[in-house]
């Protein structure tokens, strides 16, 4: 058989099958098999060499001429079965909803706070919220019957039901700082996240609850200046960069040289607007070195050693950062709040 | 406190502005948190004469006046019942702006077109008197600016002081704060007085019974004193700090307490025929009437200024109405005590009272102020009220109470501060506060003496807070040392809970658990309706009945979210919460596991509520969120959890529907939680009228059931044969018990059983239901011979059919 009648041959072949391929992979198939590198027209083509020249002008148009057309064919059978498969496909349509749930956002504000310092190297401690008058008060330096007391209004606990007398809930996460203080020796490092509880009628701007976190530290050479390295590094961190800090001297019974820190307005950078009502500064958080008495009541001798401790409100943080204006949606609980973040 | 600014700067001559000054003491820990300017805010205001005045006939309290405010007269329709013809009044003419905000504006009421209004001492926010107009002085210009009268070329700054500093309530106090700060020597004022022969110890004498709460008691007597009202400048200086004017004596004690910090007291002196002053206790349940008209009952923790035998004055706290001075009144008996800060808190608890004197003297004043503070008294009653002072004073003070001395070691100072302090720097700041500075014998320390106005000043870290805060924080360098390394291990059980507890929540975000958020405290007859036997822990003075109790079940806040929720039509839920449960003892570390970490009333748990259908797809059809959804849940987090088994088991549970509260437990048969339906009565109580599925697990206890890591197992090389069978069961028949009996008889060449249908209907006899399970056959040496894995399909429908009366459907 002449090399031109098996292109000839070839081509109808072919033709026969693209016809009754029932699926585009059954055309891919035949594509493959007459036109791929290792296919039988490639095959013949490599024949051509061996001929005369004179009869190998007229075999190459032949089998150009053959190529062409199957290519043609391939790609109108392909395009034919496309058109029929993608006529019901609507890329449009939901995507199947897979549930993921959302995390409380004071839970992530602690989780995200607590991170920070973490990578600082401060560990992570908790302590209990049913607390004792002693670890509450009288061990941070806050005598009985001071005035210092009437600056957190504290929720006493009944003596009832086999819960023994003298027990509160504590005002402030300061009790973990007593707590660990007992159990390891200087220098120590901690962040003690937690609910603490304030006797306070609820408003928008006051909840009976919220939640703290106190930071603290002890060492032979711990300044003033730590502190406030260690919170501009925080608010940093947490804001923004450009962020700046404000020391107002305070009073809390556990720290002397006591502090209020302010920080520039997020919102205005200290020109003055609404969030911060035209003040240009927001109140975050107070601060201190702790007070020789504290140490002395948990065996640190404050000769060698010295300390700072700071806490902040974690609602107050989580509102200022997301503009949030009622405290109380954080305890309702509304689904429709709660997934926002 | 509030202070007038112009009196600050008579003390301490500084050129700075008020907004200034309050920026500096802030920064210096003396807290100014506002500045009002008193010269603005009586814009359009004017003294108004009143010409006529009648009633109107429509209505039966407002009354129609004409007032001539100098170049015109106005109509004006005004509520109060003082006003009458001939009064100088304060008028507010139209577009004047009230402290308040309000604008006045032209109304029209019962045909006539009120122009302006006529003032109270309120509105001006000059007091808290409403009752009436302000009646103004005869002889004002008619149509003079009011400004003129109330509008003070002044400021006043209002202060928030903290409880350690009552050296600050006064104009020295602050004014002392300036002068340090400013560098400024500070200008007293002269106390000067010239007596009559006649003394005062011939007339009284002042008798201490209990000296431990009243340390001191000077008195002093002036007579023929002329009640009235006091002079402008009087007046002035008080509305600038604050202070409404009485009369000139008791402006005169008010201004000298404002001044010194020293609270005073003026009594009638006819009150003192006995010619004693006796401070005593007062007698248990004593009735006595304060200056406000309030009849109360004191008791021991009062300490009562009397005559001998009269309860006068409810010392430190509040005079009594009955000695109190009144327009009759000619001599005067002056009060400069020193009073014990705890029992002033005590006193003013019991009598519910919180006056500027105990205010001052809780926090403790200066004991020996009394008589510089009684003298300026009767100074300035001479000057006002024309009095004669009797020569000298009645001094009570046993035991003189002296000032403290505090060594300051300036390397201690830097050691806290983490800046260096010249020793010099640090003693004049010592000094513009009004301490004593020596050196220590061997140099290295300042000796300070504290005076008695600071008697929150004892120890060296007190002294330092002062440089610290005089110094101000900004000029203190930020430093690192919060870098340094510190042991941080958390001992095995803390590190082993705390992960669980991150796993239990990354586990239930994942599969689209929400979580929420409780308050803890809880409504203990909720909380009781959820459990009657279980004890709650109960808040002694609870702001209300919803926040009167501790939570003792997550169950309670989980079905407080549920309601929220429900309530806004976001009917379907899945919600957790990890938080604690409180109860007496339930913290106990003897009473569960070794590796507990709980507080004493307090414990660690998980909580996770369901209700209503997955949310709807264009392919699936909804299912219910329900307890079965919950026992997924659990499998899911004992598989993440690495938690050993746990087991359900049936108990009649107070929370649940009955027959569907479960108990959950660990493999010995401990409880550690429970699972079920809700009740439907707990349900209605909750607002929730759909069904509700939820469970509780003991955080604490599934602590200790963390398995070990795992070992590695083959995987089978060999195919798996799957065989499907379809059962018709008697409803009574537990699937899970035919489950496990499949893998018991299949043996180890089971390697799983799963349900993929359960249906009742007609196909399916009454009483009965048909259940399809789908078995997989695996070997781990062999591939199974199709024969081998029939026998043993055989061997489990026999089984099936024998032990739980099974039928086989055929397909
Ligand atoms: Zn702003």
């Amino acid at each position: 058989m002449s090399v031109l009648s098996q292109i000839e041959e070839l081509l109808s072949k072919a033709s026969a099958e693209l016809q009754s391929a029932s699926s585009a992979a059954d055309v891919e198939q035949v594509k493959v098999r007459f036109l791929g590198r290792k296919g039988e027209l490639p095959a013949i083509l490599k024949g051509v060499k061996d001929l005369a020249p004179e009869e190998r002008k007229p075999v190459g148009a032949a089998a150009n001429k053959a190529r062409v057309s199957l290519e043609q064919q391939v790609n109108e059978r392909l395009e034919s079965f496309e058109s029929s498969s993608s006529a019901d496909f609507d890329f449009t349509l939901p995507g199947t909803p897979i549930s993921v749930g959302r995390p409380h956002l004071l839970v992530r504000t602690m989780a995200d706070i607590a991170e920070i310092f973490s990578s600082k190297g401060f560990l992570v401690a908790n302590g209990p919220e049913v607390e004792s008058d002693n670890y509450n008060f009288g061990s941070l330096n806050f005598p009985p019957d001071h005035p210092a007391r009437d600056m957190q209004d504290t929720f006493y606990l009944r003596e009832a039901n086999g819960l023994p007398e003298g027990l509160l809930l504590r005002t402030h996460t300061s009790n973990v700082q007593v707590r660990e203080f007992e159990k390891r020796t200087p220098p120590v490092k901690i962040v003690a996240p937690g609910k603490v509880f304030r006797h306070e009628a609820v408003s928008s701007r006051a909840y009976c609850v919220f939640h703290q976190v106190e930071g603290f530290q002890v060492g032979p050479n711990v300044t003033l200046g730590d502190l406030k390295g260690v919170l501009l590094a925080f608010c940093q961190e947490y804001f923004a960069e450009d962020i700046e800090l404000r020391f107002r001297p305070s009073f809390f019974p556990f720290t002397e040289p006591s502090a209020e820190v302010d920080m520039s307005c997020l919102l205005c950078a200290g020109k003055g607007c609404s969030i911060c009502k035209y003040d240009g500064w927001l109140e975050i958080l107070g601060c201190g070195m702790i007070d020789p008495n504290v140490m002395k009541a948990v065996g640190y001798d404050p000769e060698v050693l010295s300390g700072y401790a700071f806490g902040m409100g974690v609602e107050r943080i989580a509102m200022l950062k997301h503009r949030i204006t009622d405290i109380r949606l954080f305890y309702e609980n509304d689904l429709r709040f709660l997934r926002q973040f | 406190m509030k202070i007038s600014y112009n009196w600050v700067r008579e003390i301490a001559p500084v050129d700075w502005s008020a907004d200034e000054m309050a920026d500096r003491l802030t920064l210096a820990g003396t807290a100014c948190e506002t500045v009002i300017d008193l010269s603005a805010g009586f814009a359009k205001m004017v003294v108004g004469k009143v010409e006529t005045c009648g009633p109107i006939e429509e209505s039966d309290h407002l009354r129609h006046a004409t007032v001539n405010v100098g170049e015109q007269s106005l109509n004006i329709i005004c509520g109060a019942p003082n006003v009458a013809a001939g009064q100088l009044v304060a008028v507010a003419l139209v577009g004047a702006v009230m402290p308040d905000g309000m604008k006045i504006s032209r109304r029209k009421m019962f045909g006539i077109e009120s122009e302006g209004m006529i003032l109270s001492e309120r509105e001006l926010g000059l007091s808290d008197e409403h009752e009436g107009i302000i009646v103004l002085a005869d002889g004002l210009e008619v149509g003079a600016p009011l400004s003129s009268i109330y509008g003070l070329n002044d400021y006043m700054l209002e202060f928030e002081l903290t409880p350690n500093r009552p050296d600050s309530m006064s104009a020295i106090g602050i004014a002392r704060d300036v002068a340090a700060l400013a560098g400024c020597e500070m200008r007293r004022p002269e106390v000067s007085l010239t007596e009559e022969q006649e003394k005062t110890s011939d007339s009284i004498e002042v008798i201490i019974e209990d000296a431990e709460f009243c340390p001191r008691y000077t008195a002093r007597i002036v007579k023929n004193v002329k009640i009235g009202p006091s002079p402008k400048w009087l007046r002035d200086k008080l509305a600038a700090s604050g202070q409404t004017s009485i009369n000139n004596v008791v402006d005169v004690t008010n201004y000298v307490m404002l001044e010194f910090g020293e609270p005073l007291h003026a009594f009638d002196l006819a009150q003192f025929a006995s010619g004693k002053v006796v401070i005593k206790r007062a007698k248990s349940k004593e009735k006595f009437v304060t200056l406000d008209e309030v009849e109360r009952e004191v008791d021991e923790s009062v300490l009562m200024i009397t005559n001998g035998s009269e309860s006068l004055a409810a010392g430190g706290v509040m005079g009594g109405l009955h000695s109190s001075v009144t327009n009759a009144t000619k001599d005067i008996l002056l009060e400069a005590a020193y009073f014990d800060a705890s029992l002033i808190r005590k006193s003013r608890r019991k009598l519910g009272l919180s006056t500027d004197s105990s205010a001052r003297f809780e926090r403790g004043v200066d004991p020996n102020l009394t008589v510089t503070a009684i003298n300026r008294a009767a100074q300035l009653l001479v000057e006002v009220a024309g009095g004669s002072p009797l020569a000298g004073v009645v001094d009570n003070y046993p035991k003189s109470i002296e000032p403290l001395k505090v060594e300051l070691r300036p390397a201690r100072c830097h050691q806290i501060m983490g800046v260096k302090v010249e020793s010099e720097r640090i003693e004049e700041i010592l000094v513009g506060l009004e301490m004593g500075v020596t050196r220590s014998d061997s140099g290295e320390a300042l000796v300070v003496t504290v005076p008695t106005f600071r008697p929150d000043i004892t120890r060296e870290i007190d002294l330092i807070e002062e440089v610290t805060r005089i110094i101000g924080f900004d000029n203190i360098p930020t430093t690192k040392g919060y870098l340094a390394a510190t042991d941080n291990r958390k001992s095995e059980a803390v590190e082993k809970q705390d992960d669980l507890v991150v796993t239990l929540r990354q586990t239930l975000l994942g599969i689209g658990f929400n979580e929420i958020c409780g308050s803890g405290l809880a409504d203990g007859r909720l909380l009781e309706l959820i459990d009657p036997e279980k004890p709650q822990i109960e808040v002694a003075n609870p702001i209300s009945d919803e926040f009167g109790s501790m939570r003792n079940s997550l169950a309670y806040s989980l079905l407080n979210a549920a309601r929220v929720n429900v309530t806004h039509q976001t009917t379907d839920l899945r919600l957790f919460e990890l938080g604690n449960v409180y109860g007496a003892g339930i913290g106990d570390k003897s009473q569960a596991f070794p590796n507990v970490i709980s507080a004493d009333h307090e414990r660690p748990c998980l909580g996770v509520l369901v209700t209503g259908q997955n949310q709807p797809d264009w392919r699936s059809s909804r299912s219910a969120l329900d307890f079965y959804v919950l026992k997924g849940a659990i499998e899911a987090l004992r598989a993440q959890g690495r938690l050993a088994k746990i087991l359900i088991s049936p108990e009649k549970l107070p929370v649940f529907q009955r027959g569907q509260g479960f108990v959950l437990q660990d493999r010995t048969g401990k409880e550690i939680g429970r699972i079920g339906n809700v009740d439907s009565a707990i349900l209605k109580r909750f607002d929730i009228k759909q069904s509700v599925s939820l469970f509780e697990l003991d955080v604490a206890a599934l602590t200790g059931f963390i398995q070990r890591e795992k070992n590695y197992q083959t995987l089978s090389k060999f195919p798996a044969a799957d065989r499907d069978l379809s059962l018709v069961l008697n409803e009574s028949t537990l699937v899970g018990k035919m489950l496990e009996g499949v893998k018991k008889v299949g043996g180890e060449l089971v390697e799983r059983v799963q349900v993929f249908d359960l249906f009742r209907g007609k196909q399916v006899p009454e009483g009965k239901k048909s259940v399809a399970i789908s078995i997989r056959y695996r070997s781990a040496k062999k591939s199974l011979e199709s024969s081998q894995v029939d026998g043993l399909q055989q061997k489990i429908i026999v089984y099936l059919k024998q032990e739980f009366k099974a039928e086989i459907r055929e397909k």
